[in-house]
């Protein structure tokens, strides 16, 4: 018998955990490998969605991955002032906020360049791109005012 | 007629809880339903449904079960996070209304704090989550906090009042796990953990089981205590992962609280009580207000203004409640035995005068399912 996590993780080297993407999940990380953040588009009624093969609208499985702007708003914040995962504890005090895409799609994501005291909801942002253990996401800057 | 019609809790009970090192969850389980049965005047060997849950057994009634040695002809273990329990109520309901069952057990157990001395979850974390470290489950707590505070003017001092008003009800209730008294000055000077939620607006972590035993109305007239009966009841969800939550101000209560109390025939204003799921200082306030009790942002200023503390018209856990009693990990399940046993007047110095029907909310992962339940003393 063997035994397998049903959410595999490896580990980078700094300790923090790198994600094993399944199947149309690989579409985000494959894009931010090349620097785009990567959706799903419905041919039928057009809807973007983070990676899916049903239109989470329509319910076509006519879809596509496409590229997005890679800009959004901050719709929610949260700063750790204690590390929420192994591997944080030097990152503390960090960003992790939720960003509404221009397309449509909320993201998780990390918030960098700026003091998260200065990390306000509504602010402007745009993706920059990390690759940690091998595997790329993106994280989100403020856009220059 | 419906399904909750038809059914009658007649046995509750909790387990050893608090801090239980004797026990394991199966232990919990099983002395938490040895008492409920004998607080029902029933057997164990009674038992024909099983609706059970708990992160540390994958296969959950069959391990509780054989602990039992019970062979029961219905299963469900359901997995709605802390909400479940609630759930199952109406889950037990529909298994004994079409005849599956006769006598269901809802039952859980947890040895959280005397494992590891903080959450034990069996959670995945999502593939799109990983790379970016949030604490799961606060940091969604604290995303959701943050959002209601920014469209509704709610305050760190109103997030500390829940804190407050539910350890002044703990100091009440002798197997509280924190009893001493609590000011909002002491939230706000403990330790920020994911902002704006600090250590205070966090709640205990403690072992702990509970059993509650429902059956027919009829089999019910036999049995030792007087019924307590379920007038409404609804379940929901709105995502799984917060990024998914359309509305970080609007839970699913807003849907299941509205559809219990609709078929309850019941408002808010009919409640004695409140038991609602209090994992985090955010919580109660969402969850008044989705469910009706007060306009969206006002749940603060109700807080702040006393009326949910003892000796205030809408009192709201009346234990203490997640943040003050207990809280292994999947809360529910007790918001149940503290509204079952308010209904029988077995509170003491906590209970709520001529209690006869309060509602019970539970919440599921981070604000994520629902459930919603209005229990009624029976004759």
């Amino acid at each position: 018998m063997t035994s397998a996590s049903p959410n595999p993780a490896a580990t980078g080297g700094d300790g923090k955990a790198v994600p094993v993407p399944r199947g149309e999940e690989r579409a985000w990380f494959d894009g931010a490998r090349e620097g785009r953040v990567a959706l799903t588009r419905c041919r039928a009624c057009g809807a973007w969605s983070t990676p899916r093969v049903v239109c989470p609208r329509c319910w076509s499985q006519d879809v596509e991955v496409a590229t997005a702007s890679g800009r959004g708003e901050i719709y929610s914040y949260t700063v750790l002032h204690r590390a929420g995962r192994p591997g944080f504890e030097a990152d503390v005090p960090y960003v992790v906020a939720l960003v509404t895409l221009d397309e449509g799609p909320r993201v998780m994501t990390t918030i960098v360049g700026v003091a998260p005291a200065e990390v306000r909801i509504g602010c402007r942002v745009r993706a920059e791109f990390v690759t940690r253990g091998g595997v790329a996401f993106p994280v989100f800057t403020p856009e220059p005012a | 007629m419906s399904a909750l019609d038809r059914i009658a809790i007649v046995g509750a009970a909790e387990s050893d809880i608090g801090h239980a090192p004797h026990l394991s969850p199966l232990g919990m389980m099983a002395q938490a339903t040895a008492r409920a049965a004998d607080d029902a005047g029933l057997s164990i060997g009674d038992i024909d449904g099983v609706f059970v849950i708990t992160p540390y057994h994958h296969l959950t009634s069959l391990s509780y079960c054989e602990t039992l040695q019970i062979f029961p002809r219905y299963h469900d273990t359901t997995q709605l996070g802390g909400c479940t329990f609630v759930a199952y109520l109406r889950h037990a309901a529909a298994a004994i209304a079409a005849g599956m069952c006769e006598v269901a057990v809802i039952a859980y157990g947890s040895s959280q704090r005397s494992d590891a001395g903080k959450l034990v979850s069996a959670s995945e974390v999502s593939t799109f989550e990983v790379p970016h470290g949030a604490a799961y489950p606060i940091s969604s707590f604290a995303l959701i906090a943050q959002r209601h505070m920014h469209e509704y003017g709610t305050t760190p001092e109103h997030l500390a009042e829940v804190a407050v008003a539910h350890r002044a009800w703990a100091t009440l209730t002798p197997n509280a796990y924190y009893r001493d008294p609590i000011t909002v000055e002491d939230v706000l000077a403990s330790p920020m953990i994911s902002s704006p939620l600090h250590r205070l607006d966090c709640c205990a972590v403690t072992d702990g089981g509970g059993a509650v035993i429902v059956t027919t109305k009829e089999r019910a007239r036999s049995l030792r205590r007087k019924p307590v009966h379920v007038l409404g009841g609804a379940e929901g969800y709105t995502h799984r992962t917060v990024a998914a939550m359309a509305d970080l101000t609007i839970s699913a209560g807003a849907q299941t609280g509205p559809a219990a109390f609709a078929e309850a025939g019941l408002a808010p204003a009919d409640m004695d009580f409140v038991q609602l799921y209090d994992a985090f200082t955010i919580s109660p306030l969402m969850i008044l207000e989705d469910l009706g009790f007060c306009a969206k942002g006002e749940a603060g200023p109700l807080y702040a203004s006393g009326r949910t503390r003892p000796g205030g018209d809408l009192p709201v856990n009346t234990n203490g409640g997640g943040l003050s009693y207990c809280h292994p990990g999947m809360l529910s399940l007790f918001l149940l035995i503290e509204a079952i046993r308010q209904l029988r007047g077995e509170c003491g110095e906590r209970q709520v005068a001529n209690a006869e029907v309060g509602v019970v909310h539970g919440l599921g992962g981070a604000f994520a399912g629902a459930a919603t339940a209005i229990l009624a003393r029976g004759d």
